[in-house]
Protein backbone atom coordinates (compact mmCIF):
# COMPACT_ATOMS: atom_id res chain seq x y z
CA UNK A 1 0.00 0.00 0.00
CA UNK A 2 2.99 2.03 0.80
CA UNK A 3 4.82 1.67 -2.11
CA UNK A 4 1.87 2.21 -4.18
CA UNK A 5 1.71 5.63 -2.35
CA UNK A 6 5.21 6.24 -3.09
CA UNK A 7 4.61 5.74 -6.74
CA UNK A 8 1.69 7.63 -6.97
CA UNK A 9 2.94 10.75 -4.98
CA UNK A 10 6.20 11.22 -8.09
CA UNK A 11 3.20 11.05 -10.26
CA UNK A 12 1.05 13.95 -9.11
CA UNK A 13 4.38 16.05 -8.32
CA UNK A 14 5.34 15.85 -11.97
CA UNK A 15 1.76 16.83 -13.09
CA UNK A 16 2.26 19.77 -10.80
CA UNK A 17 5.79 20.87 -12.12
CA UNK A 18 4.50 19.59 -15.88
CA UNK A 19 1.54 22.81 -15.39
CA UNK A 20 3.92 24.99 -13.78
CA UNK A 21 6.53 24.92 -16.30
CA UNK A 22 3.66 25.19 -19.39
CA UNK A 23 2.48 28.33 -17.68
CA UNK A 24 5.94 29.65 -17.28
CA UNK A 25 6.78 28.73 -20.39
CA UNK A 26 3.77 30.57 -21.99
CA UNK A 27 4.39 33.49 -20.43
CA UNK A 28 8.29 33.61 -21.30
CA UNK A 29 7.22 33.22 -25.18
CA UNK A 30 4.58 35.59 -24.64
CA UNK A 31 7.42 37.74 -23.48
CA UNK A 32 9.53 36.48 -26.24
CA UNK A 33 7.41 36.91 -28.68
CA UNK A 34 6.86 40.56 -27.88
CA UNK A 35 10.99 41.58 -27.68
CA UNK A 36 11.52 39.27 -31.04
CA UNK A 37 8.82 41.18 -32.87
CA UNK A 38 10.57 44.56 -31.70
CA UNK A 39 13.85 43.17 -32.81
CA UNK A 40 12.57 42.46 -36.29
CA UNK A 41 11.39 46.18 -36.48
CA UNK A 42 14.51 48.10 -35.13
CA UNK A 43 12.33 49.35 -32.17
CA UNK A 44 13.42 49.30 -28.66
CA UNK A 45 13.65 45.82 -27.21
CA UNK A 46 12.08 46.32 -23.19
CA UNK A 47 10.91 49.84 -23.52
CA UNK A 48 7.72 49.81 -21.46
CA UNK A 49 5.90 52.44 -23.76
CA UNK A 50 2.59 53.42 -24.23
CA UNK A 51 2.80 52.65 -27.93
CA UNK A 52 -0.96 53.35 -29.16
CA UNK A 53 -0.28 57.20 -27.34
CA UNK A 54 2.93 57.74 -29.39
CA UNK A 55 0.37 57.08 -32.76
CA UNK A 56 -1.75 60.37 -31.68
CA UNK A 57 -0.11 63.76 -32.40
CA UNK A 58 -1.18 66.20 -29.91
CA UNK A 59 -1.41 69.65 -30.44
CA UNK A 60 -0.65 71.27 -27.18
CA UNK A 61 -3.82 72.63 -25.09
CA UNK A 62 -6.42 71.86 -27.80
CA UNK A 63 -9.06 73.68 -26.28
CA UNK A 64 -9.12 75.60 -29.12
CA UNK A 65 -11.63 73.90 -31.05
CA UNK A 66 -14.93 74.10 -31.21
CA UNK A 67 -18.05 71.94 -32.54
CA UNK A 68 -19.26 73.13 -35.98
CA UNK A 69 -22.61 71.76 -37.36
CA UNK A 70 -21.21 72.34 -40.73
CA UNK A 71 -17.38 71.30 -40.33
CA UNK A 72 -17.40 69.30 -37.64
CA UNK A 73 -15.30 71.05 -35.58
CA UNK A 74 -13.43 74.63 -36.25
CA UNK A 75 -11.41 76.66 -34.28
CA UNK A 76 -12.62 79.10 -31.61
CA UNK A 77 -13.03 82.67 -33.05
CA UNK A 78 -10.31 85.17 -31.36
CA UNK A 79 -8.93 82.75 -29.15
CA UNK A 80 -6.00 83.68 -27.68
CA UNK A 81 -2.63 82.05 -26.08
CA UNK A 82 1.30 82.61 -26.03
CA UNK A 83 1.32 80.40 -29.48
CA UNK A 84 -1.76 80.32 -30.84
CA UNK A 85 -4.00 82.97 -31.60
CA UNK A 86 -7.17 83.11 -34.33
CA UNK A 87 -9.59 85.88 -35.55
CA UNK A 88 -12.80 86.13 -37.34
CA UNK A 89 -13.86 82.21 -38.70
CA UNK A 90 -11.10 80.10 -36.66
CA UNK A 91 -8.19 81.90 -38.99
CA UNK A 92 -5.32 81.28 -37.71
CA UNK A 93 -3.06 84.37 -37.07
CA UNK A 94 0.18 84.50 -39.18
CA UNK A 95 1.45 87.38 -36.73
CA UNK A 96 0.22 89.13 -33.86
CA UNK A 97 -0.73 92.40 -35.54
CA UNK A 98 -3.40 90.28 -37.63
CA UNK A 99 -6.99 91.74 -36.45
CA UNK A 100 -9.25 90.69 -39.54
CA UNK A 101 -9.75 88.48 -42.85
CA UNK A 102 -7.24 90.07 -45.68
CA UNK A 103 -9.01 89.68 -48.82
CA UNK A 104 -7.33 89.55 -52.12
CA UNK A 105 -4.52 87.32 -51.65
CA UNK A 106 -3.75 83.66 -50.47
CA UNK A 107 -6.71 81.40 -48.60
CA UNK A 108 -4.91 78.22 -47.58
CA UNK A 109 -7.70 75.37 -45.92
CA UNK A 110 -5.99 71.87 -44.99
CA UNK A 111 -5.13 70.03 -42.04
CA UNK A 112 -2.57 70.41 -39.19
CA UNK A 113 0.24 70.34 -41.22
CA UNK A 114 -0.99 73.41 -43.00
CA UNK A 115 -2.67 74.81 -39.55
CA UNK A 116 0.96 74.54 -38.32
CA UNK A 117 0.07 71.82 -35.64
CA UNK A 118 2.84 71.91 -32.68
CA UNK A 119 4.25 75.58 -33.97
CA UNK A 120 3.74 78.78 -33.14
CA UNK A 121 1.39 81.33 -35.30
CA UNK A 122 4.36 83.19 -37.10
CA UNK A 123 6.20 79.11 -37.77
CA UNK A 124 3.29 78.05 -39.87
CA UNK A 125 4.21 77.83 -43.48
CA UNK A 126 1.09 79.96 -44.46
CA UNK A 127 2.88 82.21 -42.35
CA UNK A 128 6.12 82.03 -43.38
CA UNK A 129 4.62 82.04 -46.99
CA UNK A 130 3.22 85.31 -46.45
CA UNK A 131 6.99 86.52 -45.12
CA UNK A 132 8.71 85.21 -48.74
CA UNK A 133 5.74 86.38 -50.66
CA UNK A 134 4.49 89.86 -49.04
CA UNK A 135 1.25 89.18 -49.87
CA UNK A 136 -1.60 88.56 -47.40
CA UNK A 137 -1.78 84.96 -46.68
CA UNK A 138 -5.13 83.18 -44.93
CA UNK A 139 -4.35 80.44 -42.60
CA UNK A 140 -7.77 78.49 -42.35
CA UNK A 141 -6.83 74.96 -41.94
CA UNK A 142 -8.00 73.31 -38.95
CA UNK A 143 -6.48 69.76 -37.62
CA UNK A 144 -7.98 66.56 -38.40
CA UNK A 145 -9.70 68.20 -41.41
CA UNK A 146 -10.72 65.35 -44.24
CA UNK A 147 -10.86 66.85 -47.93
CA UNK A 148 -14.64 66.90 -47.50
CA UNK A 149 -14.18 69.57 -44.42
CA UNK A 150 -11.93 71.48 -46.50
CA UNK A 151 -13.61 71.75 -49.25
CA UNK A 152 -16.95 72.73 -47.45
CA UNK A 153 -14.77 74.99 -45.41
CA UNK A 154 -13.16 76.78 -48.88
CA UNK A 155 -16.66 77.38 -49.96
CA UNK A 156 -17.52 79.16 -46.56
CA UNK A 157 -14.37 81.14 -46.89
CA UNK A 158 -14.48 82.26 -50.81
CA UNK A 159 -17.01 84.93 -50.61
CA UNK A 160 -15.53 86.19 -47.05
CA UNK A 161 -11.96 86.48 -48.19
CA UNK A 162 -12.39 86.54 -51.77
CA UNK A 163 -8.28 85.10 -52.87
CA UNK A 164 -6.65 84.85 -56.03
CA UNK A 165 -4.93 81.46 -55.02
CA UNK A 166 -7.08 78.75 -53.05
CA UNK A 167 -4.14 76.54 -51.57
CA UNK A 168 -5.80 73.16 -50.48
CA UNK A 169 -3.10 71.29 -48.22
CA UNK A 170 -3.49 67.58 -47.64
CA UNK A 171 -1.12 65.18 -45.62
CA UNK A 172 -3.90 63.09 -44.04
CA UNK A 173 -6.94 64.68 -45.45
CA UNK A 174 -7.68 61.86 -48.13
CA UNK A 175 -7.32 59.30 -45.79
CA UNK A 176 -10.26 60.96 -43.90
CA UNK A 177 -12.87 61.09 -46.19
CA UNK A 178 -14.29 57.51 -45.57
CA UNK A 179 -14.86 58.31 -41.84
CA UNK A 180 -17.65 59.52 -40.73
CA UNK A 181 -15.92 60.59 -37.28
CA UNK A 182 -12.51 61.37 -36.75
CA UNK A 183 -12.28 61.72 -33.37
CA UNK A 184 -15.34 64.10 -33.83
CA UNK A 185 -18.06 63.32 -35.76
CA UNK A 186 -17.59 64.88 -39.70
CA UNK A 187 -19.11 65.54 -42.24
CA UNK A 188 -18.35 62.72 -44.93
CA UNK A 189 -19.84 62.38 -48.87
CA UNK A 190 -20.59 59.53 -51.23
CA UNK A 191 -20.76 59.30 -54.63
CA UNK A 192 -24.37 58.36 -56.26
CA UNK A 193 -23.66 57.96 -59.97
CA UNK A 194 -20.87 60.01 -59.98
CA UNK A 195 -22.38 62.86 -58.23
CA UNK A 196 -21.20 64.05 -54.53
CA UNK A 197 -23.98 63.24 -51.60
CA UNK A 198 -23.32 64.96 -48.52
CA UNK A 199 -24.00 62.97 -45.37
CA UNK A 200 -24.17 63.99 -41.67
CA UNK A 201 -24.82 67.04 -42.20
CA UNK A 202 -25.92 69.26 -39.51
CA UNK A 203 -22.96 67.42 -38.24
CA UNK A 204 -24.33 65.82 -34.69
CA UNK A 205 -22.19 67.20 -31.74
CA UNK A 206 -19.56 64.39 -29.98
CA UNK A 207 -20.66 62.18 -27.50
CA UNK A 208 -19.42 59.62 -25.14
CA UNK A 209 -19.36 56.57 -25.03
CA UNK A 210 -18.26 53.82 -22.36
CA UNK A 211 -16.08 51.13 -23.24
CA UNK A 212 -15.47 48.06 -21.29
CA UNK A 213 -12.54 46.83 -22.83
CA UNK A 214 -10.88 50.71 -22.10
CA UNK A 215 -8.73 49.52 -19.67
CA UNK A 216 -7.70 45.81 -21.65
CA UNK A 217 -6.79 48.14 -24.23
CA UNK A 218 -4.80 50.47 -22.17
CA UNK A 219 -2.67 47.64 -20.59
CA UNK A 220 -2.35 46.22 -24.45
CA UNK A 221 -1.44 49.00 -25.46
CA UNK A 222 2.06 48.86 -24.21
CA UNK A 223 2.43 45.44 -26.75
CA UNK A 224 4.60 47.47 -29.33
CA UNK A 225 3.42 43.81 -31.29
CA UNK A 226 -0.65 44.01 -30.60
CA UNK A 227 -0.46 47.83 -31.23
CA UNK A 228 1.25 47.41 -34.60
CA UNK A 229 -1.26 44.69 -35.59
CA UNK A 230 -4.37 47.20 -34.29
CA UNK A 231 -3.10 50.11 -36.18
CA UNK A 232 -2.88 48.55 -39.49
CA UNK A 233 -6.13 46.20 -39.09
CA UNK A 234 -8.63 47.92 -36.85
CA UNK A 235 -7.57 51.21 -36.28
CA UNK A 236 -11.20 52.37 -35.34
CA UNK A 237 -11.65 50.35 -32.53
CA UNK A 238 -7.65 51.09 -31.57
CA UNK A 239 -8.06 54.91 -31.26
CA UNK A 240 -11.67 55.20 -30.39
CA UNK A 241 -12.03 56.30 -26.49
CA UNK A 242 -15.03 57.13 -24.77
CA UNK A 243 -15.16 60.68 -25.86
CA UNK A 244 -13.36 60.50 -29.50
CA UNK A 245 -14.71 57.98 -31.75
CA UNK A 246 -13.33 56.59 -34.56
CA UNK A 247 -15.96 55.34 -37.53
CA UNK A 248 -15.14 54.44 -41.02
CA UNK A 249 -17.60 54.57 -44.05
CA UNK A 250 -17.80 52.53 -46.92
CA UNK A 251 -16.80 54.54 -50.50
CA UNK A 252 -13.53 54.83 -52.45
CA UNK A 253 -11.27 57.37 -51.26
CA UNK A 254 -9.53 58.13 -54.62
CA UNK A 255 -12.69 58.49 -56.29
CA UNK A 256 -14.83 60.74 -53.90
CA UNK A 257 -11.05 62.78 -53.34
CA UNK A 258 -11.26 63.34 -57.19
CA UNK A 259 -14.99 64.68 -57.12
CA UNK A 260 -14.48 66.88 -54.19
CA UNK A 261 -10.86 68.32 -55.74
CA UNK A 262 -13.70 69.13 -59.16
CA UNK A 263 -16.05 70.88 -56.42
CA UNK A 264 -13.23 72.70 -55.27
CA UNK A 265 -11.86 73.95 -58.60
CA UNK A 266 -15.27 74.85 -59.73
CA UNK A 267 -16.03 76.78 -56.64
CA UNK A 268 -13.03 78.42 -56.74
CA UNK A 269 -13.05 79.47 -60.46
CA UNK A 270 -16.46 80.65 -60.23
CA UNK A 271 -14.57 83.15 -58.22
CA UNK A 272 -11.60 83.47 -59.72
CA UNK A 273 -9.67 82.23 -57.49
CA UNK A 274 -6.89 79.83 -58.94
CA UNK A 275 -6.60 76.59 -57.02
CA UNK A 276 -3.28 74.70 -56.59
CA UNK A 277 -3.22 71.80 -54.24
CA UNK A 278 -0.32 71.22 -51.82
CA UNK A 279 0.44 67.59 -51.39
CA UNK A 280 2.61 67.09 -47.72
CA UNK A 281 3.46 63.54 -46.20
CA UNK A 282 4.41 62.41 -43.08
CA UNK A 283 7.84 61.84 -41.82
CA UNK A 284 8.04 58.25 -42.69
CA UNK A 285 6.47 58.21 -45.42
CA UNK A 286 8.54 60.77 -47.16
CA UNK A 287 11.39 58.22 -46.27
CA UNK A 288 9.69 55.36 -48.27
CA UNK A 289 8.94 55.22 -52.18
CA UNK A 290 5.93 57.84 -52.85
CA UNK A 291 2.76 56.24 -52.45
CA UNK A 292 0.42 55.39 -54.96
CA UNK A 293 -2.50 57.30 -53.08
CA UNK A 294 -0.93 60.36 -53.79
CA UNK A 295 -0.18 59.79 -57.57
CA UNK A 296 -3.57 58.80 -57.97
CA UNK A 297 -4.77 61.89 -56.33
CA UNK A 298 -2.12 64.23 -58.18
CA UNK A 299 -3.23 62.76 -61.53
CA UNK A 300 -6.84 63.79 -61.23
CA UNK A 301 -6.07 67.02 -59.51
CA UNK A 302 -3.81 67.94 -62.84
CA UNK A 303 -7.03 66.43 -65.07
CA UNK A 304 -9.92 68.89 -63.42
CA UNK A 305 -6.54 71.74 -63.77
CA UNK A 306 -5.46 72.42 -60.16
CA UNK A 307 -1.73 72.37 -60.14
CA UNK A 308 -0.20 70.21 -57.86
CA UNK A 309 2.67 71.38 -55.57
CA UNK A 310 4.26 67.76 -53.51
CA UNK A 311 7.12 68.39 -51.16
CA UNK A 312 7.80 64.47 -51.58
CA UNK A 313 10.71 65.07 -53.60
CA UNK A 314 12.21 67.73 -52.09
CA UNK A 315 12.21 65.98 -48.65
CA UNK A 316 12.96 62.46 -49.78
CA UNK A 317 15.81 63.75 -51.38
CA UNK A 318 17.07 65.67 -48.07
CA UNK A 319 16.52 61.91 -46.33
CA UNK A 320 20.08 61.02 -47.24
CA UNK A 321 21.31 63.55 -44.68
CA UNK A 322 19.48 61.99 -41.46
CA UNK A 323 20.19 65.31 -39.28
CA UNK A 324 18.98 67.42 -41.78
CA UNK A 325 16.27 65.49 -42.44
CA UNK A 326 15.13 64.90 -38.47
CA UNK A 327 15.38 68.72 -38.23
CA UNK A 328 12.23 69.01 -40.50
CA UNK A 329 10.22 67.32 -37.79
CA UNK A 330 8.95 67.69 -34.97
CA UNK A 331 9.75 64.25 -33.01
CA UNK A 332 8.88 62.12 -30.41
CA UNK A 333 11.07 60.54 -27.58
CA UNK A 334 11.54 57.37 -29.44
CA UNK A 335 12.32 59.46 -32.63
CA UNK A 336 9.23 59.12 -34.34
CA UNK A 337 8.33 62.00 -36.74
CA UNK A 338 5.28 64.23 -35.98
CA UNK A 339 4.36 67.71 -37.77
CA UNK A 340 6.88 69.78 -38.98
CA UNK A 341 8.97 72.09 -37.22
CA UNK A 342 9.73 75.84 -38.24
CA UNK A 343 12.27 74.89 -40.24
CA UNK A 344 10.27 72.26 -42.05
CA UNK A 345 7.69 74.53 -42.50
CA UNK A 346 10.25 77.08 -44.37
CA UNK A 347 11.16 74.96 -46.32
CA UNK A 348 7.41 73.79 -47.59
CA UNK A 349 6.69 77.98 -47.66
CA UNK A 350 10.10 78.11 -49.60
CA UNK A 351 8.32 75.68 -52.39
CA UNK A 352 5.36 76.73 -52.96
CA UNK A 353 6.59 79.55 -53.39
CA UNK A 354 8.96 78.94 -55.63
CA UNK A 355 6.41 76.55 -57.60
CA UNK A 356 3.74 79.03 -57.47
CA UNK A 357 6.02 82.28 -59.36
CA UNK A 358 7.50 79.71 -61.37
CA UNK A 359 4.19 78.20 -62.78
CA UNK A 360 3.54 81.73 -63.29
CA UNK A 361 -0.12 81.58 -60.67
CA UNK A 362 0.75 84.67 -59.15
CA UNK A 363 1.38 86.97 -61.86
CA UNK A 364 -2.13 85.21 -63.77
CA UNK A 365 -4.56 85.33 -60.73
CA UNK A 366 -3.22 89.04 -60.31
CA UNK A 367 -2.30 88.63 -56.82
CA UNK A 368 1.33 89.67 -58.08
CA UNK A 369 2.91 91.94 -60.77
CA UNK A 370 5.27 91.18 -63.09
CA UNK B 1 24.61 17.06 -16.16
CA UNK B 2 23.01 14.31 -17.66
CA UNK B 3 20.34 15.00 -14.79
CA UNK B 4 19.41 18.20 -15.82
CA UNK B 5 19.14 16.96 -19.59
CA UNK B 6 16.54 13.83 -17.98
CA UNK B 7 14.90 16.35 -16.67
CA UNK B 8 14.10 19.13 -19.35
CA UNK B 9 13.06 15.97 -21.87
CA UNK B 10 11.06 14.53 -19.42
CA UNK B 11 9.02 17.97 -19.18
CA UNK B 12 9.12 18.20 -23.04
CA UNK B 13 5.36 17.90 -23.82
CA UNK B 14 5.41 21.26 -21.08
CA UNK B 15 7.92 23.37 -22.91
CA UNK B 16 7.46 22.41 -26.58
CA UNK B 17 4.37 23.69 -27.14
CA UNK B 18 4.44 27.32 -26.32
CA UNK B 19 7.80 27.60 -28.49
CA UNK B 20 6.50 25.90 -31.91
CA UNK B 21 3.37 28.12 -30.74
CA UNK B 22 5.57 31.51 -30.63
CA UNK B 23 7.22 30.48 -33.47
CA UNK B 24 4.36 29.93 -35.50
CA UNK B 25 2.63 33.94 -33.94
CA UNK B 26 5.92 35.56 -34.94
CA UNK B 27 5.42 34.33 -38.55
CA UNK B 28 2.39 35.10 -38.53
CA UNK B 29 2.60 38.45 -36.96
CA UNK B 30 5.90 39.26 -39.46
CA UNK B 31 3.55 38.43 -42.40
CA UNK B 32 0.74 40.40 -41.08
CA UNK B 33 3.23 43.29 -40.32
CA UNK B 34 2.91 44.13 -44.43
CA UNK B 35 -0.70 45.46 -44.32
CA UNK B 36 -0.35 49.09 -44.90
CA UNK B 37 -1.24 51.60 -42.32
CA UNK B 38 -4.29 53.89 -43.92
CA UNK B 39 -3.29 56.22 -40.93
CA UNK B 40 0.39 56.37 -40.23
CA UNK B 41 -0.68 59.28 -37.25
CA UNK B 42 -3.68 60.94 -35.63
CA UNK B 43 -4.17 64.33 -34.96
CA UNK B 44 -5.91 64.88 -31.34
CA UNK B 45 -7.27 68.39 -31.57
CA UNK B 46 -9.24 68.20 -28.58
Amino acid sequence: MDLQRNKMHPSRRQKLVGRLVLLLMSCACLVGLEIAYRAWNGAPLLALTDWRSRRILEFEAAPFVEHDRLLGWKHQDHFTTSYFNTIDFGIRKNRPGDQSVRPGGILVVGDSFASGGDVKDGETWPAQLEQILNIPVINAAVGGYGLDSITLRIEQLLPISRPKVVLVGTAQAIDLVVYSSAGWPKPYFTLENDRLVEHNIPVPEPASYEHWFGTLKQIASHSYLINDLMVRYAPTVWFSESDKQWRKVKGDKIKISCALLNRIKNASSQSNAKTVLVMQHGGADNLGNEMEDQLLIARCAQEVGIDVIDEYKTIHAIATNPTAFNELYIRGAAGDYGHMSPKGNRLIAEIVAKELRHSGSLVRSGVESR
Amino acid sequence: MSKIIKMIAAYRSAWLPPIIVMIIAFAIAIFLSHGRIELPFLYRFT
